[in-house]
């Protein structure tokens, strides 16, 4: 061998140890090249040697860093061995026959030849052979600049390994960190490739699904899905796309086949640039049974209200025989015009119990003034008038839905601030309390009363006429005037079975 | 009588193959038979597995170039080599071509091997069968080498066709398979010996710039321009895109290692990019030198490894297997190549000698050596 292709070998060791960036590589690129280069099979490498004299005849433990080619001594890689002084301490030397130094080392294999290469202050490299390799270039002198390189580069791969492991250590507390909230939310948690594939599912998803992680991750989310038809998360996806996030109920299918009603809200988000669904799992089974029993109760108190409104009108109705069923004609009628309004449901549903209170206030009005069969004095009238006031005291600590209590203190005002008892003006009336203003005097008209005979369509539909925009709101009276030129009288049954 | 363990067949045929394992399973209930083919021959295999299959004797093999017998070249015929008792073997398909494909490959083998070897003390070799067209055999092996270490000798040689295109080339009694690796575990076995005898020209290039088995650049400049300058410099031949085949094998690249001792790359393909890709892997940076005929020392080569595979003194008949680089007898000529061949055979008293033409050798030169994957060698070994 030419003495002028040491440096290009030198060259390629220190270009092999300028590359590495971590300790085990380093050593193991570092050793994998020394046995190439110099025939030796077998080194290994011993970093962080005590201070102790080379001729020692001391046996010293000493833990092993790195091991190439000797089979037992590889076991000991990482671990303590008793390694005689004269081996590891000294300068960079090749020694022959050393067969009874070297059958202290833990293994079967006979060695009579060692090539030690120390590497400054870090440690050393021992390279070991049964017979000494066919050469003879000088290399523990050649290697020195090469072991001081190693040297560097074994302080910087160590900083770089601690760098690199407290970067692990916090990314992997920060994903523990995650992993136990993940875990510990009372809901199932799933997210979902772009295409709807399971990519993750927390624990408790697992326990109440009844699967194991393999059996879901990579599936298709529609694994999942119930035979019903049920809007599910996969066919929500593009939605939950265009919107961002979306919020719906539906039932998913466990394991054991029985289906469970659920809550999704989901999120479509890029979790590492790619898009990705959030979804968040809630068991709503006990929600379903509070709810439904709550709807159920409430259904049952609404029926107990009608029937103890029924029970009021009825006692009216008993104090004055001459308006029997006038609460109901009322009722009927306002209604139809709510129903010709387009009013909602609930609404409506107030406004007709409204109608069959309205006059409950004229429960405190002698039965003598209301039966009188001639007009009322101004006395009696201001008396009559109280019931709007009296109705509202008698329901206003019931607690309903709707402004119950408001209508029927409002149901004698009219919208030009004429009305009774607090001369309220148009916006200020409730329009439910207007309806039955209207409905109310069209009832009146169309009923015998003792100190008058019961009016025609057209007198009723002149008065209307007159008041309106005055006593009467404009849009209800001509829905009502409408009304009664297509029905007529007809209307306070049609308008009943409507609302029905 | 002792019949012996190795059986050319000149053709194959199907009942003298299955009459010649009849006789061996006389002698061991629990034989398995090695089957070496010359890839002329390799349409038979199908209906090799098939007798194998109905004898339920397992089998295993390679297709090379041509086969070794005794101190000649055969491109026809079989080879069928017998063991007396089934060893641990096993085919590995789809390795990859990168570096961590060849770790992923190298920690399976080992993981494989390490389950028979922990039942055993004895000497093992671990004797490997590649697809040629793997372009990471050497990194592999420093990855074997890295997990078993000297527990076993490694020993290996390529398969496949010499034109180097694609064939299936490695097979049991079921499978037949490209791109892979057929491993064969013996034991007890002191393993083999390997030598090209090349000497170290005086002067060296620097392979710049390297991927794998290519070299891109070599002294910082197109490596196939750099080698056609110096191949017409060195011996007036003027190589060309088109008579690259025909004359790379001839001037292999010899790496320098700095014990003074070359690992031989042969070039067998180039690439657009003017880059010379080789059998087995170029370190970057790696000292190279132009080889040629005249530098390759055969008698020292035939003395080394006769002197590795002398007769034992219990063994009655001394067989071995020989697997020699079709490189190389491009390289010294068949003239050449042959008489190593019978000088090897004279100089071991060897009674029987079987191998083929190989595509790359895997081994070391002592017992213990660093393994290497090297071209245009003879590697050996005892039956």
């Amino acid at each position: 061998m030419q003495k002028e292709l040491i440096l290009p070998i030198l060259y390629e060791m220190s270009l092999i140890i300028g590359r590495a960036r971590s300790l085990q590589p380093l050593l193991t690129q570092t050793l994998q090249r020394l046995l190439y280069h110099t025939a030796f099979p077998v080194g290994f490498v011993a970093l962080d040697l005590p201070s102790l004299d080379a001729n020692s005849e001391e046996a010293l433990m000493l833990k092993i860093d790195n091991v190439i080619g000797d089979f037992d001594l590889m076991s000991w890689t990482g671990k303590a061995i008793a390694l005689p002084s004269a081996l590891v301490f000294g300068p960079g030397v090749v020694k022959t026959e050393q067969q009874t130094l070297l059958a202290q080392l833990p293994c079967k294999q006979q060695y009579q030849v060692f090539m030690r290469l120390p590497i400054q202050d870090c440690g050393v490299i021992i390279l070991l052979a049964p017979t000494h390799p066919n050469n003879d270039l000088p290399f523990t002198q050649m290697l020195q600049p090469v072991m001081a390189n190693l040297a560097n580069a074994i302080k910087l791969c160590r900083q770089n390994d601690a760098y690199t492991s407290g970067l692990i250590q916090a990314r992997e507390q920060v994903e523990e960190h995650h992993r136990v909230i993940f875990n510990a939310t009372n809901d199932t948690i799933i997210l979902l490739s772009e295409l709807g594939s399971i990519l993750e599912i927390n624990q408790v998803g697992l326990d109440r699904l009844g699967y194991r992680k393999e059996e879901l991750v990579g599936k298709h989310i529609n694994c999942l899905d119930t035979a019903d038809h049920c809007p599910t998360l996969f066919s929500s996806l593009q939605e939950i796309r265009t919107l961002g996030e979306k919020t719906f109920e539906t039932t998913y299918q466990p394991k054991s086949g029985l289906s469970i009603p659920v809550e999704i809200n989901a999120k479509y988000l890029l979790l590492h640039n790619e898009p990705v669904y959030l979804a968040s799992i809630r068991d709503i089974t006990e929600r379903l049974k509070t709810r439904n029993q709550l709807e159920a109760q409430s259904l049952a108190l609404r029926h107990s209200l009608e029937q103890a409104i029924g029970a009021l009108s009825t006692a009216m109705t008993h104090r004055d025989p001459i308006t029997a069923g006038h609460e109901q004609r009322v009722k009927n009628l306002s209604v139809a015009i709510a129903l010709a309004l387009g009013l909602d449901e609930h609404t409506i549903e107030g406004l007709a119990l409204a109608a069959m209170v309205h006059d409950i206030g004229q429960i405190q009005i002698p039965a003598e003034i209301l039966t009188r069969p001639r007009k009322l004095s101004k006395e009696e009238f201001d008396l009559v008038k109280m019931h709007a006031e009296t109705g509202y005291e008698i329901l206003k600590d019931i607690i309903f839905p709707w402004p119950i209590a408001e209508i029927v203190l409002q149901h004698h005002e009219n919208i030009d601030g004429s009305g009774y008892p607090q001369g309220l003006t148009g916006e200020q009336i409730i329009l439910s309390a207007k309806i039955i203003r209207v409905a109310d005097s069209v009832e009146a008209m169309f009923s015998h009363r003792p100190f008058r005979r019961k009016q025609d369509l057209e007198y009723i539909m002149q008065e209307l006429i007159n008041a309106k925009g005055t006593k009467f709101d404009p849009l209800v009276t001509d829905i009502c005037l409408q009304l009664l030129r297509t029905s007529g009288t007809q209307l306070f049954t049609a308008a009943t079975q409507q609302s029905s | 009588m002792r019949i012996e363990n190795f059986c050319y067949l000149e053709k194959i045929d199907l009942e003298q193959v299955s009459l010649v394992i009849l006789q061996w399973q006389k002698q061991s209930q629990s034989i398995a038979i090695f089957a070496l083919l010359p890839e002329q021959e390799r349409l038979g295999i199908p209906h090799l597995q098939a007798v194998f299959k109905q004898l339920d004797i397992p089998l295993l093999g390679a297709v090379f170039p041509e086969l070794v017998v005794d101190s000649s070249f055969k491109s026809c015929g079989i080879y069928l080599l017998c063991f007396n008792a089934t060893p641990f073997y096993k085919l590995y398909p789809h390795i990859g071509t990168g570096g961590a494909d060849a770790e992923l490959a190298a920690a399976n083998i080992a993981d494989d091997c390490q389950l028979i070897l922990q039942t055993s003390e004895q000497d093992a070799t671990l004797f490997m069968i590649c697809d040629a067209l793997l372009p990471n055999i050497a990194s592999l092996l420093d990855h074997l080498y890295l997990k078993l270490g000297n527990r076993i000798h490694y020993a290996g040689a390529n398969a496949g066709s010499e034109t180097f295109t694609s064939i299936p080339c490695l097979f049991d009694n079921q499978d037949l398979i490209a791109n892979g690796i057929l491993i064969i575990l013996l034991q007890p076995h002191s393993g083999a010996v390997l030598e090209h005898g090349y000497i170290a020209p005086t002067q060296q290039l620097f392979a710049t710039s390297t991927t794998d088995n290519c070299i891109q650049q070599i002294d910082w400049r197109p490596a196939f321009t750099v080698y056609q300058e110096l191949v017409l410099e060195q011996f007036n031949i003027e190589i060309t895109r088109e008579n690259f085949y025909q004359y790379g094998v001839h001037y292999p690249f010899g790496i320098i290692r700095a014990n003074g001792t070359l690992v031989v790359r042969i070039p067998v393909a180039l690439t657009d990019d003017d880059s010379l890709c080789c059998i087995g892997e170029v370190p970057e940076h790696a000292i190279l030198t132009l080889l040629n005929a005249p530098s390759v020392d055969q008698d020292k080569t035939i003395q080394i490894l006769a002197q590795a595979l002398q007769p034992i003194p219990e063994q009655s008949a001394h067989e071995f297997l020989l697997f020699y680089c079709a490189g190389r007898r491009l390289h010294t000529g068949l003239e050449n190549s042959i008489a190593e061949l019978q000088a090897l055979k004279a100089q071991t008293a060897a009674t029987q000698i079987a191998g083929a033409l190989s595509l790359g050798e895997i081994g070391s030169s002592a017992s213990w050596d660093y393994p290497l994957f090297q071209n245009a060698t003879l590697v050996g070994m005892r039956w």
